[in-house]
């Protein structure tokens, strides 16, 4: 049961706070966001390592003609996931302006796509992930439609829907087949992954599965959805949606495409073909956002590059790579947070996105500069903040694949301090010029990074705190 | 106290001057910043001299900082009479420095003022993070944090345009020698299966009782493996070093505050490559290729900045090619195995450098931030202690006997030229030699035409002041040093003590061979013809006959003034082309082919939806094949479309 509270929790609360008065929607929703991030860590805190399978298993019969089962269960790969999901759920409904029209609603839709996710990570049937998988998309359409910045939010939020649903209806199609091909009439994760078709149907299977979750990662050349969306996002959103949500799609590589389908080979080999698309991500995402002048963009295209290195540590078939991924999905979640947050505030007050347009804002907001630099160096993956460990364990994984791989996916390190110093220092250093800031970060901004930034370190200097409990990663397929 | 305790102090008494600093300090009185930020360093220097003196030395593990698999990284100390060394050169070097800053730094308002002791604590604790690390995911953390150090330093005066653009430059180049060391660190962790320095030197066949390993029955020394590791690390290495090609940001890192440059640019940090090379001897005493690499790397890099040095104008830029030129003596020393001679000089160096840039630091402040030597003239009677201090360093960097630049260069020279059966040594001697010779030129050019001759007509100041106690002190206490330093190790007069060389014997062993008497009078021989161009660069400035010379050759004059265009084939070669690319792929790819794509895909999963809504129905087994089968054709189309 207690898994069904995580996600049910935030569900019913959902419901609840879409129909009572919009001034008592904030605080309400951090409670039950609070409540569910509670259970959450009281899970990870009782889970146990070095245990095969998945823990806090519930199975109830669903669909039994169908032998579709109501199954969730936590193992190595999906708890810290599971933690995270909640943690920044609290993180953007707290960061959610008291202001914000329709308040009730907005924070309705976040605990109702909260649920959905929290419910993708701890399915342990294949039919029930799907179904959590379509359900996440519901609330995160109507987010972007009716809450979303600039001109055209609806555009952006049909485009994202759209070229997502293309992406998961095939999926469909490939849950079904698995139910055909792998002859056990199950949807069943775990015994899923002990069972595996003729290398042919793998490849036709994994095609199917690896798009959904290509484009939802996304993953190179599948992103284009991304700068709409993520341009049309509001912030508090962009907490859950490119914090979490982005890992969805890394979750299903890690959870389905890799362990069920452990030889996809066809016309082509996918095992080699997804890694190359990660490093051209890594390399692409990068580019781009050195060519981003719009901050906000600048920070998605950052995200692009920094999927890619999640990708090639799970595809690099190892546990170092795959541990570093499920690290380095955590530390993304948490970076990339902040950095939208700290983009959001700085746009605020220079009233433009677009980083040319202002300088020197450090002599008039220190602290924010003082901030702004930490995230920035976290992101670019300076070594003693969180994002080295991920990242040295997923190119150690890639080297250990292949050394191109990791050579070719190290130039995005060379890449990351070039365009992350060049926002920071353009924005932040140098003569003063632009418009003039109304203030230096608020308090209450400040104690809301506090967590993020706190954690940036605590990871940075003790990673082992979270890779100790992917040692037994239940599924046979992972250190494959 | 344990060893283990006193040696986590050592490190953890900077980070802590750093957190009280960066957390209230700014806001407290300024006398706060000026006890704390100095003060940390002074105690972390008398733990060292406690390590020193206690003999210390040992292994030591605190926590595990990952397991994955068989990848295992602890967060271990090494302690051994290598890295008590360097902790003694950073904090004994670097506590003179930091208190010198209390005065150069004065002008400062509050915050900024504590900002600057706040980095100057992080820079400590990273170096000391870096030499002190028993393995090398920790030496990466360390390496990786002097970089940052070094880039927050360079930036310092954040709204000074050229500072910023240095800082990233420095920054994004060292970080290129990260990913040297973090490929050199996967290379040796697939071969060894494990990132310890004890494990992976057992299998090397090399042991000591710091390391507190056993030499493993099975030795690995495939060297095609151990080449491509000491390659990688080489990377960094030179980074780090500001050895070419990996050298442009040091010259722009002047945009620091001069502390900043005789700190990190030239007595600590930019040395951390010939410590890394040292420490991992084990790895270049097998990997020839790469080990040769390392003498003629730094035999060009020093012939290189020397001759650049000749026509530089502003006071730190010379010395900051000088820098080179001497970090370049010292990988030609590593690079022909004679380790404890390239220490020795990075300590003389570290000494003579430190006393130079704060001697000119003082100038500079007397003359109102004044660098362009241009400008001055006839500082000698002016400021007097300053110009004796810098003449002492001056002379300690042409190699004059007996200050302490002369036995530590000669040594590296006679190392050599004697080594047995070794063309490649013979070659790098011919070069360090004649670099030799272009060190007494530039060095005399920048003491005659700052100090000698009569004060230059662009002078802003008639009448400067001798610099304030607090910036005198540690000058003079380098300039003493200097003096006396050689006599701990005389053993390039073939006669004497040789202290150093003892000292870190057990880590990185004796130099094999010995200097014959011919190669002590052939040492004598270039220090001469050094000293007298010293004194022949007093006809060309100060007399002023090197006009009609670079107008004899004003090709070379120019090719040197432009530091031979490597910033413009730089630029031309990657900056440049980098935002062409990501420019061009933005107009071109990502926007009309990448997000045309998406309309596709869009009527593709609409086709897909209503299609697939049939196997709502229950019915859908004798469907399957057909569907699989059009999922991957979309699929494949999708690809087709969205990759073409």
């Amino acid at each position: 049961m207690t898994l069904t509270v995580i996600w049910l929790l935030p569900l019913v609360g959902s419901g609840l706070i879409a129909f009572i008065p919009p001034r008592f929607a904030k605080w309400l929703g951090v409670v039950v966001a609070l409540a569910a991030l509670a259970v959450a860590a009281g899970v990870a805190f009782s889970f146990e390592p070095g245990y095969r399978g998945y823990q806090y298993s519930e199975a109830v019969p669903w669909i039994p003609q169908l032998r579709v089962f109501y199954r969730l269960g936590v193992d190595g790969i999906s708890l810290w996931l599971v933690v995270l999901n909640a943690f920044l759920t609290v993180v953007a409904i707290l960061a959610t302006p008291i202001a914000t029209r329709h308040l009730n609603r907005f924070v309705a839709l976040m605990l109702a796509m909260s649920a959905g996710l929290a419910g993708v990570f701890m399915a342990t049937d294949l039919v029930l992930f799907y179904v959590f998988w379509e359900a996440m998309l519901i609330p995160a359409y109507f987010l972007l439609w009716i809450f979303g910045e600039g001109d055209r939010p609806a555009r952006a939020a049909l485009k994202f829907v759209l070229y997502t649903l293309a992406g998961s209806l095939l999926m469909l199609v490939g849950v079904i087949g698995e139910y055909v091909f792998t002859g056990k009439q199950t949807f069943d994760l775990a015994t899923l992954a002990t069972l595996a078709p003729s290398p042919s149907i793998q490849f036709g299977l994994f095609s199917v599965f690896a798009l959904a979750f290509a484009i939802k990662t996304p993953l190179f050349p599948f992103h284009s959805w991304l700068p709409d969306a993520y341009a049309a996002a509001p912030t508090p959103m962009l907490i859950t949606f490119a914090g979490v949500m982005g890992k969805a799609g890394a979750y299903g590589f890690l959870r389905i495409a890799v362990p069920l389908f452990p030889e996809p080979v066809g016309w082509w080999d996918w095992r080699w073909v997804v890694p190359v698309l990660a490093v051209a991500a890594i390399i692409w995402g990068a580019l781009m956002a050195i060519a981003q002048r719009d901050m906000k963009l600048l920070v998605a295209y950052s995200s692009v590059s920094h999927m890619g290195f999640i990708v090639l540590g799970i595809f690099s078939y190892n546990v170092q790579g795959q541990q570093g991924a499920i690290l380095q999905m955590v530390n993304h979640g948490i970076i990339i947070s902040a950095l939208f947050l700290i983009v959001a505030w700085i746009s605020d007050r220079a009233g433009t996105r677009d980083r040319s347009a202002m300088a020197g804002l450090a002599a008039r907001m220190p602290v924010m500069a003082g901030v702004f630099i930490v995230v920035t160096l976290a992101a670019l993956g300076l070594p003693g903040l969180n994002s080295f460990a991920g990242e040295f364990m997923t190119l150690l994984g890639a080297w250990q694949r292949a050394p191109a791989l990791a050579l070719f996916g190290a130039i995005g390190l060379v890449l990351a301090p070039v365009y992350m110093l060049r926002l920071f220092q353009g924005v932040m250093q140098g003569p003063p010029a632009g418009p003039v800031p109304r203030s230096d970060i608020y308090i209450g901004q400040l104690l809301l990074l506090a967590p993020l930034v706190i954690l940036m370190f605590v990871i940075g200097l003790d990673p082992n705190a979270l890779t100790s409990l992917m040692t037994s990663l239940g599924q046979a397929g992972l250190a494959r | 106290m344990s060893t283990s305790q006193l040696a986590l102090l050592v490190l953890l008494l900077p980070l802590a001057g750093m957190v009280l600093l960066a957390g209230r300090g700014w806001r407290m009185p300024r006398i706060v910043t000026v006890i704390v930020g100095p003060g940390v360093v002074w105690a972390s220097f008398a733990g060292t001299l406690a390590l020193f003196f206690g003999n210390a030395h040992g292994d030591f593990t605190y926590w595990t900082w990952i397991k994955s698999g068989s990848f295992e990284v602890p967060f271990n100390l090494l302690v051994d009479n290598l890295s008590i060394f360097m902790c003694l050169v950073i904090t004994g070097v670097g506590a003179l420095i930091v208190t010198y800053s209390v005065g150069y730094m004065e002008h400062e308002d509050g915050p900024s003022y504590a900002r600057f002791f706040t980095y100057m604590d992080v820079f400590i604790f990273s170096m000391l993070l870096l030499v002190l690390a028993g393995n090398f995911v920790f030496l990466i953390v360390g390496w990786a944090m002097v970089g940052l150090s070094s880039y927050l330093l360079i930036g310092f005066w954040y709204q000074r345009r050229s500072a910023v653009l240095a800082a990233r430059k420095a920054f994004v180049m060292n970080v290129i020698g990260d990913v040297g060391m973090i490929l050199g660190a996967f290379v040796l962790f697939v071969t060894y299966h494990s990132v310890t320095y004890s494990n992976v030197f057992a299998q090397l066949n090399f042991c000591n009782a710091s390391l507190g390993c056993h030499l493993n029955a099975h030795v690995v020394t495939d060297s095609p493996t151990l080449e491509l590791a000491a390659f990688f690390l080489l990377v960094g290495a030179i980074a780090k070093s500001a050895q070419l090609p990996l050298h442009t940001w040091l010259p722009d890192a002047m945009e620091g505050p001069t502390p900043v440059s005789a700190l990190i640019h030239a007595a600590t940090m930019v040395t951390a490559g010939v410590y890394l090379i040292g420490r991992m001897h084990p790895i270049y005493d097998i990997a020839t290729y790469a080990h040769g690499t390392v003498a003629i790397i730094g035999a060009v890099t020093a012939l290189f900045a020397a001759t650049i040095a000749i026509v530089q104008t502003d006071i730190k830029r010379v010395l900051a090619y000088s820098t080179m030129s001497q970090i370049g003596y010292m990988f030609l020393a590593v690079g022909v195995g004679a380790y404890a001679a390239a220490f020795f000089h990075l300590l003389a160096h570290a000494f003579f450098k430190a006393l130079l840039f704060m001697a000119a630091g003082n100038v500079i402040h007397a003359l109102h931030d004044e660098q362009d030597m241009r400008k001055y003239g006839g500082l000698f009677r002016q400021l007097p202690r300053t110009s004796w201090s810098f003449l002492i360093g001056s002379l300690a960097l042409v190699g004059v006997i007996p200050l302490v630049g002369f036995f530590s260069k000669e040594q590296i020279l006679g190392a050599a030229l004697s080594k047995p059966n070794d063309s490649l040594a013979l070659a790098v001697w011919v070069v360090g030699a004649a670099t030799a010779l272009i060190t007494g030129f530039y060095t005399g050019r920048m003491w005659w035409m700052a100090f000698g001759g009569k004060p230059s007509p662009e002078r802003a100041l008639e009448r400067p002041h001798e610099a304030r106690l607090v910036m005198l002190v540690p000058v003079m206490i380098l300039a003493v040093l200097t003096v006396v330093g050689g006599f701990i190790q005389t053993r390039a007069l073939g006669i004497g003590p040789s202290a150093v060389s003892d000292f870190l014997a057990s880590v990185v062993g004796p130099v094999g061979w010995e200097e014959g008497a011919g190669v002590v009078v052939v040492g004598l021989l270039t220090m001469v013809l050094g000293a007298v161009l010293f004194l022949a660069a007093y006809r060309f400035y100060v007399q002023r006959s090197w006009k009609t010379w670079s107008a004899r050759l004003p090709w070379a004059q120019r090719l040197l003034e432009r530091k031979y265009y490597f910033d413009e084939i730089y630029n031309a070669a990657f900056v440049r082309p980098m935002d062409a690319v990501a420019d061009l792929g933005m107009r071109d790819i990502e926007e009309p082919v990448l997000d045309g794509a998406v309309v596709g895909a869009g009527h593709a999963a609409v086709a897909g939806a209503s299609s697939l809504s049939l196997t709502q129905s229950g019915y859908f087994r004798n469907y399957v094949l057909v569907f699989v089968g059009g999922a991957v054709v979309a699929a494949v189309l999708l690809l087709i479309r969205a990759s073409s």
